[in-house]
């Protein structure tokens, strides 16, 4: 037989070894502030190559910068100096920013490379015919607006390789130049393109290397008064992590302390508030640790989220400590009611585990870990706790202010009725646009950086990278061999106008079979020198005067081979490196860019490119469009969250049928919470704002939270409708604590500068008070005179 | 006694004697200027030729020139090679056979040396000219040189002068020296209309 003693050790044992262990979980895990929280898990094989290029992809390492204020001279120099900094300093693989030695570097290799990189390069060309043919074009060419250039390197080129090379892979459009290097197209702005060493996974690496070029920018003695902006997906990381930690910390500060204010005015006790904060501080740990122990990794999101829960975690424990003072038996008559309150929350947050999304899956289970480890703290570990009686006066006092609230909802409730179902039109008026499609409005990083990226961008002027044709190999070679393979298959499409260009990595670095067919497709010096004397007949060049062009392909014929090595660090590798993509899963994706005509829709294109790639034996070459799919993969996976709160929300109907049984008395609690949300979500719509599915959650925790009051209304309303005795004042004015303390948790979210987080805040916040008075409205019973 | 005859016919030899002075004295850079300023956007065809040390011929080419005032100029090349050339301000778009490609201006000194010639010599616009060029004029009215040596050391990399040569405000030819010796000349062939 236990004693009650020895019962209340036990109990207090088995709590703090439960926190010690959560916080034992919690310290192994990483935060992470990345999009891939909205990344779905289990996608197919198009989306994975979409998450791959996002995750692994150069686009993770890719930081855009814009130097900004003096003269054009002054940023040149700026931007030069910054990139030998950059260069020299090892945390970035690539610095480019349109230096002439960048383009004078480039130029040097295709010349140097021209017959293992020339597409034209074959036996036929080489022969006689072939020759003549050639050098005839080349001359016509040297009377174009090129002559003045081409007619430097004819006597080395007299067959055009490196003007056809330099049309297949120099981009048809680049940045504007100022100063010497790229800038934005009215020059104010120059700008610089940097890759860092690091992974985009490894954000502690990459927030160094930004640091770094920060401390080499403020170190540049040339340039006082000129600003360094930066932008990308580092950036991104890194300030999004930041913003996020900072606005948390500043916001839950604020938050506690106001929350601590409330309760101090309420108890006058720093037992209580001490007492009344024990089920908030093991909710957050063991919610955590459940996130750690599930994933492994904690979204950022999650972390903000976390401060809200505080707000309604504190709600059990003023349930507990005022209706506990107010002399009823706690347990009997007040717990089965948070229980059931409890139980409605964690099915409303059970749908979001079957979310495709980790970062709805890991709110979710914080949720319900959170709700239930602060009702459990809250029912066992509370009351052995020794409490300090809630002032009568407070309870009285607050009571009879909720009281007079009460009755002038109540004379409301028509009026409210026809509010709502106005706010139900208002929605169901624009229930076609009220979602944001995409990523638009998921992303953690502050609205500002957001508006930086988008100008950086816009600067640079570079097209982003539409159609691609994806394909892949074990090795890097067997990738390339792939995308000669695709090319090749596409080549009738681009003799047919379909298809306008093809930008693939085997311009840049061709597969080892066939850089070794063009260089046995050279002939030797005697050979060329024969067919070059019969081949200048007729033309207006002497075959003594191209001797350099023999020199050359000798050379390129005993020349070494080149690899992916030769070209890092320029601005042709930068470029090899966002098409030649590392696997997750390991070997290694191509990205062939397609550049189609730009009328209609190329839907039908995509099919007859697939069918096409399919006909030539590359089944696992896909078509992907990266502006249509994600959207399409965004509104399919936001419809699934959709249903799946849908049946969170079927599934709370069916739990209050079961409890309550009775129609008027589901309805009772159910009307105030629909209410509550057509109401927030008209309000939404009327602002323009789209909701995301940060909103979405937003909504159920409105209907976690409404709940409880609703049911302690509908509760209420059941009993003989008492007199305004200390019981009814007691829990009237824990309601008005626990709604208290949820605005101030909720609604402080909605002035964070973190989209997600200022999402949860402007849809709780309101939705929380929205509840409690639709609840006093439609709910309690008329209440009593006093 | 001098007949009045006579004294008529000395007359009219020294006004002969003294026409081409005469023509000089009102013919400057500025009048040159107004001259071309005032004509209006217009197109010609064109032919130049090209002779390069590396080859034993010149090579030729054909075409038309589009200018409209004030920055907008375009060389369509017909023979031997289609290509179209376009300068809109900064603007440089050149398409061909291989497709459209877009440049800066700034970033190709050597076309630039030539097209500010051309639009500076189009629009009659002696401030812009100047600041890129020294000029000397030579000839007269109907039957000018005007002489532009690049003042830029990067642009002389490329161009060691350019003359553009006409009559009145009609262009009649733009011969370009190239540092390495090598000479082009553009000659208007069906003025504009």
């Amino acid at each position: 037989m236990q004693t009650p003693r020895g019962r209340s050790v036990l109990v207090i044992g088995t709590w703090l070894l439960l926190l010690a262990v959560c916080a034992a979980i919690v310290a192994t895990s990483r935060l992470s502030t990345d999009l891939s929280a909205f990344m779905p898990r289990n996608p197919g094989e198009q989306e994975r190559l979409l998450i791959d290029q996002i995750r692994h992809g150069a686009l993770s390492r890719m930081v855009l910068a814009g130097i900004e204020g003096g003269t054009a001279e002054q940023r040149g120099e700026a931007s030069r100096a910054l990139a030998r900094a950059l260069r020299e300093g090892g945390l970035f693989t690539t610095v480019v920013n349109g230096d002439e030695t960048d383009t004078a570097r480039d130029q040097a290799w295709l010349m140097q490379h021209r017959y293992l990189l020339g597409s034209q390069v074959s036996a036929a060309r080489f022969s006689t015919a072939g020759l003549h043919d050639a050098i005839a074009d080349s001359i016509d060419a040297l009377a174009g607006s090129a002559g003045m250039l081409l007619k430097l390197v004819f006597p080395r080129d007299p067959t055009g390789e490196l003007p056809a090379l330099l049309a297949r892979i120099i981009p048809p459009r680049s940045p504007a130049s100022a100063g010497g290097v790229w800038s934005s197209p009215t020059g104010e702005l120059a700008l610089l393109v940097a890759m860092t060493t690091a992974p985009g996974t490894d954000t502690d690496a990459q927030e160094r290397a930004l640091d770094q070029a920060r401390a080499a920018f403020d170190a540049l003695p040339c340039c006082a008064g000129l600003r360094l902006l930066m932008s990308g997906a580092p950036v991104f990381a890194v300030d999004a992590r930041q913003t996020i930690r900072r606005d948390v910390q500043r916001l839950s500060s604020a938050g506690g302390l106001a929350l601590v204010l409330v309760m101090l005015a309420f108890y006058r006790s720093a037992r209580n508030i001490v007492i009344g904060l024990l089920p908030v501080a093991t909710a957050v740990i063991v919610a955590m640790a459940a996130i750690a122990a599930g994933f492994g990794i904690v979204h950022a999101v999650t972390i903000g989220f976390g401060t809200a829960l505080m707000g309604e975690a504190l709600d059990y424990s003023s349930y507990y400590l005022v209706q506990a003072t107010s002399g009823d038996d706690w347990r009997r008559q007040w717990w089965p009611t948070i229980r059931l309150g409890v139980a409605t929350s964690v099915c409303g947050y059970a749908a979001l585990l079957f979310s495709s999304f980790p970062g709805l899956m890991q709110l979710g289970l914080y949720s319900m870990a959170g709700l239930v480890a602060a009702a459990g703290t809250t029912r066992f570990v509370l009351p052995l706790l020794p409490r300090a009686p809630v002032p009568a006066s407070t309870l009285d006092r607050v009571g009879r202010l909720m009281l007079g609230m009460c009755r002038g909802m109540r004379r409301l409730r028509w009026p409210l009725v026809l509010l709502a179902l106005i706010a139900a039109a208002v929605v169901w008026q624009h229930r076609d646009t009220l979602w944001a499609r995409g990523l638009e409005g998921l992303d953690p990083a502050p609205a500002s950086l957001q508006a930086l990226d988008a100008r950086l961008r816009a600067s640079a002027a570079v097209d982003e990278p539409r159609h691609v044709v994806a394909v892949s190999g074990p090795t890097i070679d067997a990738a390339l061999e792939a995308a000669e393979h695709a090319e090749a298959a596409l080549a009738p499409a681009l003799a047919r106008g379909e298809v306008l260009r093809i930008t693939s990595p085997a311009h840049l670095l061709p597969s080892a079979a066939t850089r070794a067919a063009r260089r046995a497709a050279l002939p030797d010096a005697e050979t060329l020198r024969g067919r070059l004397a019969t081949a200048v007949a007729g033309l207006p060049v002497q075959a003594a005067r191209l001797e350099p062009f023999v020199q050359d392909v000798q050379q390129a014929r005993d020349g070494p081979d080149i690899g992916i090595d030769d070209l890092r660090g320029s601005s042709l590798g930068l470029m090899l490196e966002t098409l030649l993509v590392p696997r997750g899963a390991g070997g290694w994706s191509a990205f062939l860019e397609l550049e189609l005509p730009a009328t209609g829709t190329t839907a039908p294109l995509h099919a007859t490119i697939d069918a096409t790639l399919a006909a030539a034996g590359l089944p696992a070459a896909r078509m992907l469009d990266l502006q249509r799919q994600p959207l399409e993969m965004f509104g399919r996976y936001l419809d699934e969250a959709l249903t799946w709160t849908g049946t969170g929300a079927v599934l709370v109907l069916v739990l209050l049928w079961a409890v309550l049984r009775r129609p008027a008395r589901v309805l009772r609690v159910v009307l105030p919470l629909a209410g509550a949300v057509a109401l927030v979500v008209a309000g939404h719509v009327l602002t323009r704002t789209p909701l995301t599915l940060l909103h979405l959650v937003g909504l159920l925790l409105i209907v976690a939270v409404g709940s409880n009051y609703a049911l302690f209304f509908a509760r209420d309303a059941e009993a003989d409708a008492p007199a305004a005795n200390a019981a009814t004042l007691a829990s009237l004015s824990s309601l008005a604590l626990a709604n208290g303390s949820t605005l101030i948790g909720f609604g402080i979210l909605a002035f964070s500068g973190v989209p997600v987080l200022r999402a949860i805040g402007t849809t709780v916040g309101p939705g929380a008070l929205l509840a409690l008075l639709l609840a006093m409205s439609w709910s309690a019973r008329p209440p009593p005179r006093g | 006694m001098i007949s009045g005859i006579s004294l008529l016919r000395r007359a009219a030899a020294l006004a002969v004697a003294l026409a081409p002075m005469l023509a000089h004295a009102g013919w400057d850079l500025p009048a040159l200027m107004t001259e071309l300023a005032r004509q209006p956007s217009g197109q010609a065809a064109f032919i130049e030729m090209r002779a390069l040390s590396i080859l034993d011929e010149p090579v030729v080419s054909r075409g038309e020139l589009v200018f409209r005032a004030p920055g907008h100029l375009e060389k369509l090349t017909r023979e031997p090679r289609p290509e179209r050339l376009v300068v809109d301000g900064d603007q440089l778009l050149v398409e061909d056979a291989r497709g459209q490609r877009q440049f800066a201006l700034s970033q190709h000194p050597e076309i630039r040396v030539f097209v500010e010639a051309l639009l500076g010599v189009l629009t009659g616009d002696s401030q812009r000219l100047g600041t890129h060029y020294e000029l000397t004029l030579a000839g007269t009215r109907t039957d000018w040189r005007l002489r532009l040596v690049p003042r830029d050391a990067g642009a002389r990399r490329w161009v060691r002068e350019v003359t553009v040569t006409g009559s009145g405000g009609a262009i009649a030819g733009i011969e370009t020296l190239q540092a390495d010796g090598d000479r082009s000349t553009l000659s208007i062939v069906a003025p504009a209309r």
